[in-house]
């Protein structure tokens, strides 16, 4: 059984725990595959995460996070190198996209 | 007032240096005086290029390397000129005599070295891709200048050793930019020191001016375009972090270059993804050389 965040949910995951909504309420049954559909439904209670089975597959998730870790060192290191000139227009131009390439990069 | 007292003072210093620094190779010269007299024919420069063994292989090699993709192969250095232009051909032995003259000079610098080799190949490719942009009609020109406008930077840490290590001190505890640094401790700059290598070597004027002038184009007169080139190449690779410079900061982009080049602003984001792609491309094929 692992826990997965909505947010990186892969079609076809099974239920591994009945979801309750935070009054008690069933939203969905254990065993029962998630889909876009129910995915949005579950969101729109509220829900962030769920228990769905197998495997602790992890190296997705984290690396993914990882990444949006070093992602933030970047855009933090390259603001702290574009601090004198910011308030050139140009120059907050050519950060972004600067930023935006790297995010490129890494994904 | 002391600031343009500590400038005299530094550049005399480096000027009576002058003599101690690299010569051209004699035979770049050579070519470079076939180049510029307008009666002399291929088969003229041709023989100037084919006395030189290692030149004449080099040349070969890049003209039938990947990069310039002619579909048939290359074999006389005639034919190669006929193809590339007499001005191509002097740029491409200049810059690739200039990168073999001072590469493996310091063991002990080698990464440093490399990291700013990158980033002049870097600051290279992002002048042509602006020149290309602005239309400007000798791009060839422009990444020749994108190449060289930190050649003072490499004769200071090869030649004043002591310099660079007081300048390199000042960047890691400041985190400045090294022309701020360099203007702090020594009263020159690495583009003082480009522009009088550039002119003990003859280069053309517009080469010194845009050599001299990158951190400030504004003051390259007659120039101001192809120095507004150069510094904007500059400020996207450093944005990049293509190669290293030996600073970390980024320098105010300088308003009338700006205004000179006439660029858009939404053209920066395109511009910008040229230059990471065609440098990638070259990078690869530079190393070979």
């Amino acid at each position: 059984m692992i826990t997965v965040d909505l947010e990186e949910y892969k079609p076809g995951m099974i239920l591994a725990e009945s979801v309750y909504s935070r009054q008690d309420v069933l939203l969905l049954k254990e065993g029962s595959e998630l889909t876009e559909r129910k995915v949005w439904i579950l969101k729109s209670w509220g829900i962030s995460k769920v228990s769905v089975a197998g495997e602790q597959i992890e190296d997705i998730n984290p690396g993914k996070r990882k990444e949006s870790k070093a992602m933030e060192t970047i855009k933090k290191e390259l603001k702290e190198k574009f601090s004198d000139v910011l308030e050139d227009p140009v120059m907050e131009k050519i950060m972004n996209v600067a930023c935006k390439q790297i995010e490129k990069d890494i994904s | 007032m002391k600031k343009s007292k500590n400038k005299h003072v530094g550049l005399s210093r480096i000027i009576r240096r002058i003599d101690d620094l690299p010569t051209l190779p004699s035979v770049i010269i050579r070519i470079t005086e076939q180049v510029n007299n307008p009666r002399s024919s291929a088969k003229d420069l041709a023989g100037v290029i084919i006395d030189d063994q290692v030149l004449t292989a080099r040349l070969l090699k890049l003209v039938n390397s990947s990069f310039y993709g002619f579909p048939q192969k290359i074999s006389t250095v005639t034919d190669a000129i006929v193809l590339l232009g007499f001005d191509a051909i002097r740029n491409l032995l200049l810059t690739t005599s200039i990168f073999n003259m001072f590469t493996g000079m310091n063991k002990k610098k080698k990464t440093w070295q490399e990291k700013f080799w990158d980033h002049s190949l870097g600051c290279a490719v992002g002048a042509k891709v602006i020149g290309n942009h602005i239309r400007y009609d000798k791009v060839e020109e422009l990444f020749v200048s994108g190449l060289l406008h930190d050649i003072g930077k490499i004769v200071e840490m090869l030649f004043f050793s002591e310099d660079f290590e007081k300048v390199a001190s000042i960047i890691k505890e400041k985190n400045t930019l090294m022309k701020s640094a360099e203007d702090e401790v020594l009263g020159y700059t690495h583009a003082d020191l480009g522009k009088l290598l550039a002119e003990k070597w003859n280069l053309p004027q517009k080469l010194v001016n845009a050599i001299e002038f990158h951190h400030e184009p504004d003051n390259a007169g007659r120039f101001i375009q192809e120095a507004a080139v150069v510094h904007l190449s500059d400020i996207i690779c450093r944005a990049l972090d293509i190669g290293s410079g030996g600073d970390n900061k980024m320098p105010f982009l300088n308003k009338i270059a700006w205004e000179t080049l006439q660029i858009k602003l939404s053209a920066i984001e395109p511009i910008m993804e040229k230059i990471k792609l065609e440098f990638e491309d070259i990078s690869k094929f530079a190393n070979s050389i």
